[in-house]
């Protein structure tokens, strides 16, 4: 049999020192050729379709991220287990150049990857549920994904449990006396409902005549974006912004170790109010962070 | 010897007084932990995918008074239910929906049925004391004791009728806390009444009525006690809108013609 189901596939990503198993719904693997027709004067049609540019693949996964866990799985140290959060929070402030990125494997496919984009949403009373995309580059010579779709080998468990390291919204406090995305009218606190966050990275790639894969990226900027859904209105946008840190804090079931996100000094975007017959009324406030 | 656990062995008190006349009862709740399906799965875990809440249903006679229509209403009740020696307690429940209904040869009913989205099950987070029953004493109402007052029924006879109010809630949840922050009592309240009448000279509309000829009845429906004028519960609703009507006959019974009349209760 050729076709492969999902239990065989896991997702695995690699950090340093630190391994993270996936709990990723779906996974999406993808490669580009950049290619341009070559055209030229006494000569019907093309000459050929040649390289443009070096060839891409970017790798993408939405997925519930676990909580709880070893940071340092030698020394038993416990901490931040979310690779991809802790990678995204760091990355945001810093100023070297990427030379190695998050190995990620996947059904016998893997590749390095840099992180290009990040997002999460949480509604009330559910599991977080991140979607995240990552560049993967070759180097030198080495393409940027190598290997082939196999049928993994998994450990199966038949014991079933609660999912007590999962973040989850019933069970995460945020923000926020002070926060742009709090809204508090003369006696009352809007009750928040949902969060959608999402940060995008920018790099630049270094190439070297001789090579088709970059050497190195540069990181450039990270925009940062997470939108409120509240049900109460504060009128008055402030033109010039209402700049206060922004702190979301997720915990797990099991109220355990949380992801934390920190934007730093966001302005107030834009806001709205929406109200449809037979609702209630809806506000909704994006918030912005550029590094 | 297994026992078991009869009628008289069970008991419902809300708010700490006690339901009469209980025809039935139900409770319980569904969990809300799903399945995370994962590529690679190792082991099936589960996490809460929406709140956890629990639901009451419960019908009853219509004695004396009626119980649960005033939970139509913003508040919320709480409740326990006794059997044997057993004692289940419920919290921040709201009502979704109530109902009554007679028909010949039947005693009046009423039916409930509500949301609950504070607690349920064993516990010490409620102490409502001694309960005590609802009425002392029982004023069971009866088929032959219900009027009603609507055009048609002056030569048509009225075999049943049927109430329903719907009254949807909208919970709000906010993060870092299991039960709702606020629940919304929406508005309107849907009102349905359906009758069965033994036609006489009873017209069935032209579909055409709306708008032109649209059909609008006040209703009254007052229901005494058994054999009685003392009055138990009137129902008085203006401007219902008739919505259906349905002509039905075979061999062996009387033309059956049955319409549904729809209103709606806008909340203050």
């Amino acid at each position: 049999m050729s076709s492969i189901r999902y239990d065989k596939i896991p997702v695995i990503i690699q950090y340093g020192s630190r391994t993270e198993k996936i709990l990723a719904y779906d996974c999406t693997l993808s490669e580009a050729a950049e290619l341009q027709p070559v055209y030229s004067i006494g000569k019907k049609g093309i000459a050929e379709q040649t390289p443009a540019g070096a060839r891409t693949a970017s790798i993408s996964f939405s997925y519930t991220p676990v909580l709880t866990g070893f940071v340092n799985e030698k020394y038993k140290i416990k901490g931040d287990f979310n690779i991809i959060n802790h990678v995204a929070s760091g990355l945001k402030t810093s100023k070297k150049a990427q030379t190695s990125g998050i190995s990620i494997r996947f059904g016998g496919i893997s590749g390095e990857g840099l992180l290009s984009s990040y997002s999460f949403q949480l509604e009330s009373y559910s599991p977080v549920e991140c979607s995240v995309n990552f560049e993967l580059f070759g180097s030198g010579e080495d393409l940027p994904a190598s290997g082939e779709l196999k049928s993994q080998t998994v450990t199966r468990n038949e014991q079933s449990a609660i999912a007590s390291g999962v973040g989850h919204s019933a069970f995460s406090a945020f923000m926020t006396a002070g926060s742009p995305a709090t809204i508090t009218s003369s006696d009352e606190t809007g009750i928040l409902q949902s969060v959608d966050y999402a940060i995008n990275f920018d790099y630049e790639p270094v190439y070297k005549l001789g090579q088709e894969f970059p050497s190195s990226f540069l990181f450039h900027s990270a925009s940062e974006e997470t939108r409120v859904s509240e049900n109460l209105y504060e009128t008055g946008i402030e033109f010039t912004g209402k700049a206060e840190n922004f702190k979301l804090n997720i915990k797990s079931i099991d109220n355990a170790n949380a992801i934390s996100v920190n934007m730093d000094k966001p302005v107030l975007a834009n806001t709205q109010l929406r109200v449809g017959a037979g609702g209630i009324a809806q506000t909704e406030k994006t918030i912005r962070s550029f590094y | 010897m297994l026992s078991r656990i009869r009628r008289e062995g069970q008991k419902l008190a809300v708010n700490g007084t006690g339901v009469n006349a209980l025809q039935s009862l139900s409770f319980g709740y569904e969990t809300s932990a799903q399945p995370l399906s994962t590529l690679g799965i190792e082991k099936m875990i589960y996490a809460p995918a929406g709140p956890q809440t629990a639901s009451i249903q419960a019908n009853s006679l219509m004695v004396h008074d009626d119980f649960f229509i005033g939970f139509t209403g913003e508040l919320p009740f709480s409740g326990q239910v006794d059997y044997k020696n057993e004692n289940i307690k419920f919290t921040e429940a709201y009502l979704t929906s109530y109902s009554s209904s007679c028909s010949i040869g039947e005693i009046p009913s009423l039916g409930m049925s509500a949301e609950i989205y504070g607690e349920m099950g064993t516990g010490e987070y409620l102490d409502f004391g001694a309960t005590a029953p609802h009425d002392t004493e029982l004023k069971i109402a009866g088929y032959n004791s219900i009027s009603i007052d609507l055009d048609e029924f002056n030569s048509n006879r009225v075999n049943s009728y049927s109430l329903d109010i719907q009254t949807p809630r909208t919970p709000v949840y906010a993060f870092n806390d299991k039960i709702p922050s606020e629940v919304v009592s929406d508005s309107p309240l849907d009102v349905t009444l359906q009758f069965s009448i033994e036609p006489d000279d009873y017209k069935i509309k032209n579909i055409r009525f709306v708008p032109e000829e649209t059909v609008f009845r006040n209703v009254n429906i007052e229901i005494n006690k058994n054999n009685s004028t003392e009055n138990i519960k009137t129902f008085s609703f203006n401007n219902m809108l008739l919505v259906s009507e349905q002509y039905q006959s075979d061999n062996n019974t009387n033309v059956q013609i049955n319409f549904t009349l729809k209103g709606t209760i806008l909340r203050a």
